[in-house]
């Protein structure tokens, strides 16, 4: 089964990625803060990561940063997603596999993790 | 000798009588007590010079005796006359008004006692020889009294007047002379040298007195050669004059002095007093002028100005108004500039010409300060001011001021500039060719302006509106998202998760309206278009029900202290709206006690909401109340970041104020209100 981590801050916007990609068959797993995700990195390799870009503690920048630092970020697909639709270009340079804007629906959430997985897979 | 006496006589005569005649016909003309007494003055001399010629030497008859007393009497009264004439200009003071009348009514007195007088070779006995040296002394004294007063009058005055005063001294001491001349001479019948040069003197005398009085106009153009010399010189140094006061305080004086005047006040076309020199008088003469009048004031000494007085002032006048008129244009020009240096400075704009033959920049003061240099201390220079463009600004429109340089086309740009503080400013540029007749671009015009506030405000308003777009894409996220979900796949959903998706609907919808309401607030606060009615309020009863629409969440006490009585003039439902927020804010940033207190005068009242938290972080201090501004410290906390900046405004709008400030590890919120009135 695939694996995704949703690292949101907004509770119902990990609530919807949680309900729109359990029932399209992901196993899902959420963190709300930088820190919380990058412990969880430490030890897991998720297939697909999405990351918010406005986080507490860190940006999703910063935790981009770390994990490249640490390596981790060849091993990852990441989605970035944030309402600031300018931070799209910023984010495939930063070694993301993928930009998502706010607002987005449940179909688009799929196809952009299905397409991450796939690329995973190839 | 004989020949050459009687000549003189007569001369004398026909001279004494055309003095008289002139003073009497000016007396006639224009009256007035000095030329009465002038007229009196020479109409005597003439009359007794008359009477002479045909009085006996020797009286023989009883009839001659009283003739010849009489003309000895008129002869006493001509220096008292004389003086009279004198203190008319100027009253003397009283000891010499006294022992002038006391000295000759005591000459006349002995004279009409006298019973006889020797003929010329009769011996003199002892009284005669005290009456004659009593005669002297009233002649003398008297003379002596007019000639240094006239002298001392003269001094100080104008030219004209001085040369006037002294003609009119010397006249008199002329007199007196020929008189102690003739009562020192042996008397003899045959005329000697010596008589023949008091005869002399005496018409010198007689006509001394006319012109000093009435000078004939070739004699003032003689004493006024020099002050027309120095009021043309004081011209050609009015040519540079730049204000009208320079023109009024070097010219007046010189035109006051040239007339012999006191002072002079110089009236523009509206009555107002355009400048004045020297001290006001009793008489005054108006002379007409271009652009309003001048009035002369006269001294004593000089009574009044004749048409060439009139004519001489009239000219200078017009040369005057003329010089004064160029200065106002001049005065107008610098008030324009003045007035277009201000606007350029309210506006932040500067203003350059490039002169491209010369490639002289002829820049405008704000062109100065705008660049952060001191106005015109130094040359600018088109190097200079491109030095001073912020490296990544450098190429920025260089193609259209090529294009300007070329076709004289206009071109606008906005670049940014280092000053030299390290300040960085927005400048925005314009300017066009300016060309001549040929087509040539042989100038380029332009403006600078400071644009940098414009900018700022600018990116406020986009980052306002990226701000309100962000704070409004995650509900609209979930509520979109979550609805399509429910839609399409609820079959598929469990009874906890659909429970949990309508649960998040109803949270983002709810928000998505709170957002709304209060971007909705904010847009009117700012536009001055929230309502407020202002009443006087009790306070606690507002305080108590915000507590009831904001209740403080489980495992935080409200301390609440607020003195009954204390009223505010405020609106109520605005005040509860700020409580509300502030209270909320404490629950939400703060620790775990919040306390209200109020404090009331008749200066204000202030409502405190404080609490235990660790405030606001110094840094963001400054801005805590622009609208979507929350500290990063925050950013896991819910809130827009509108409530501080909208809580604001509704304490401005009811006429008061909030602020912040930390105290003993304590973080106040402060409105601070009207007392009712």
């Amino acid at each position: 089964m695939t694996s995704v981590l949703v690292v949101d801050d907004e509770p119902d916007i990990a609530l919807i990625c949680r309900l729109a990609l359990t029932l399209a068959g992901y196993e899902v797993e959420e963190r709300g803060t930088g820190a919380d995700a990058l412990d969880y990195l430490a030890h897991t390799t998720p297939d697909v990561v999405l990351l918010d870009l406005r986080l507490p503690d860190l940006s999703g920048w910063e935790v981009l940063d770390r994990l490249r630092e640490n390596g981790r970020l060849d091993d990852l697909r990441v989605i970035v997603f944030s309402a600031h639709a300018s931070a799209g270009r910023s984010a495939r340079d930063a070694g993301c596999f993928a930009f998502m804007p706010k607002p987005f629906t449940p179909d688009d959430l799929v196809a952009h993790v299905e397409a991450a997985a796939a690329a995973r897979g190839a | 000798m004989i020949d050459a006496a009687r000549t003189l006589e007569y001369v004398q005569l026909a001279v004494f009588l055309a003095v008289a005649a002139a003073a009497t016909l000016r007396w006639v003309q224009r009256r007035g007590a000095i030329r009465a007494w002038l007229a009196a003055t020479l109409g005597l001399l003439g009359a007794v010079v008359l009477a002479g010629q045909f009085l006996p030497k020797v009286p023989e008859s009883t009839a001659d005796r009283l003739a010849q007393k009489a003309v000895i009497c008129l002869i006493l009264l001509f220096p008292y006359f004389l003086y009279r004439f004198m203190a008319s200009f100027e009253r003397p003071p009283e000891w010499l008004e006294r022992v002038a009348a006391g000295v000759t009514l005591l000459a006349l007195a002995v004279t009409v006692a006298i019973p006889a007088f020797p003929g010329p070779d009769e011996p003199r006995s002892v009284g005669v020889d005290l009456y004659v040296l009593l005669v002297l002394a009233q002649w003398t004294f008297l003379s002596g009294a007019v000639t240094v007063r006239f002298w001392k009058a003269g001094h100080g005055q104008a030219t004209v007047a001085r040369r006037r005063m002294r003609l009119l001294a010397a006249g008199a001491a002329l007199l007196a002379f020929a008189l102690v001349v003739t009562a020192a001479a042996p008397s003899s019948a045959e005329p000697s040298v010596a008589s023949l040069f008091v005869e002399l003197m005496a018409i010198v005398s007689a006509v001394l007195f006319l012109a000093g009085f009435a000078p004939p106009p070739w004699l003032f153009r003689v004493w006024r050669a020099r002050d027309i010399e120095r009021i043309q010189g004081a011209f050609v140094a009015m040519a540079g004059a730049t204000s009208p006061a320079q023109v009024v305080d070097e010219l007046l004086p010189r035109v006051v002095a040239l007339v012999g005047a006191q002072g002079a006040i110089l009236y523009d076309e509206n009555g107002a007093v355009a400048g004045r020199s020297g001290a006001a008088g009793e008489g005054y003469a108006r002379v007409p002028l271009p652009g309003g009048r001048m009035e002369l004031f006269t001294s004593p000494y000089t009574p009044y100005f004749g048409r060439e007085e009139l004519e001489v002032l009239h000219n200078v006048a017009s040369l005057v108004a003329v010089t004064l008129d160029r200065t106002h244009g001049h005065a107008r020009e610098v008030a324009v500039r003045e007035a277009l240096d201000e606007a350029q400075r309210l506006a932040h704009l500067g203003s350059w010409r490039l002169d491209l033959a010369t490639g002289a920049l002829d820049a405008s003061d704000e062109m100065y300060r705008l660049h952060g240099l001191v106005p015109q201390s130094e040359p600018l220079t088109r190097e200079r001011l491109s030095a001073m463009v912020h490296p990544e600004d450098a190429d920025r429109g260089r193609g259209r001021v090529a294009e300007a340089l070329q076709t004289g086309v206009g071109f606008t740009n906005e670049y940014r500039i280092v000053l030299p503080d390290g300040t960085v400013r927005w400048i925005a540029a314009r300017g066009s060719g300016l060309m001549d007749e040929s087509g040539e671009v042989v100038a380029l015009l332009g403006t600078c302006q400071d644009v940098t506030e414009a900018r700022k405000l600018d990116r406020m308003r986009s980052e306002f509106v990226a701000n309100a777009a962000h704070e409004l894409r995650t509900p609209l996220t979930t509520v979109s998202a979550m609805a399509t979900l429910l839609a399409t796949q609820r079959d598929r959903l469990g009874p906890v998760e659909t429970a949990n998706a309508f649960a998040a609907l109803g949270r983002q919808g709810d928000r998505a309206r709170r957002l709304v309401t209060s971007l909705l607030d904010l847009s009117r606060l700012d536009a001055g278009r929230v309502p407020v009615q202002l009443a006087p309020t009790e306070v606690a009863g507002v305080v108590a029900r915000a507590l009831e629409t904001a209740p403080p969440p489980a495992g935080t006490c409200v301390d609440v202290d607020v003195a009954p009585g204390v009223v505010a003039f405020a609106d109520a439902d605005r005040l509860e709206e700020i409580l509300v927020n502030l209270l909320s804010n404490a629950y939400r940033y703060g620790g775990s006690v919040v306390a209200v207190r109020t404090a009331g005068g008749p200066d204000g009242v202030t409502i405190d909401v404080a609490d235990d938290g660790a405030g606001v972080p110094e840094e963001f201090a400054g801005e805590m109340f622009q609208p979507f501004s929350r500290a990063a410290s925050v950013t896991g906390t819910p809130g827009s970041g509108l409530g501080l900046a909208i809580s604001q405004r509704l304490a401005a709008a009811l006429g008061g104020e909030l602020a912040y400030r930390r105290a003993g590890g304590t973080t106040h919120f402060a409105v601070t209100l009207r007392a009712a009135p």
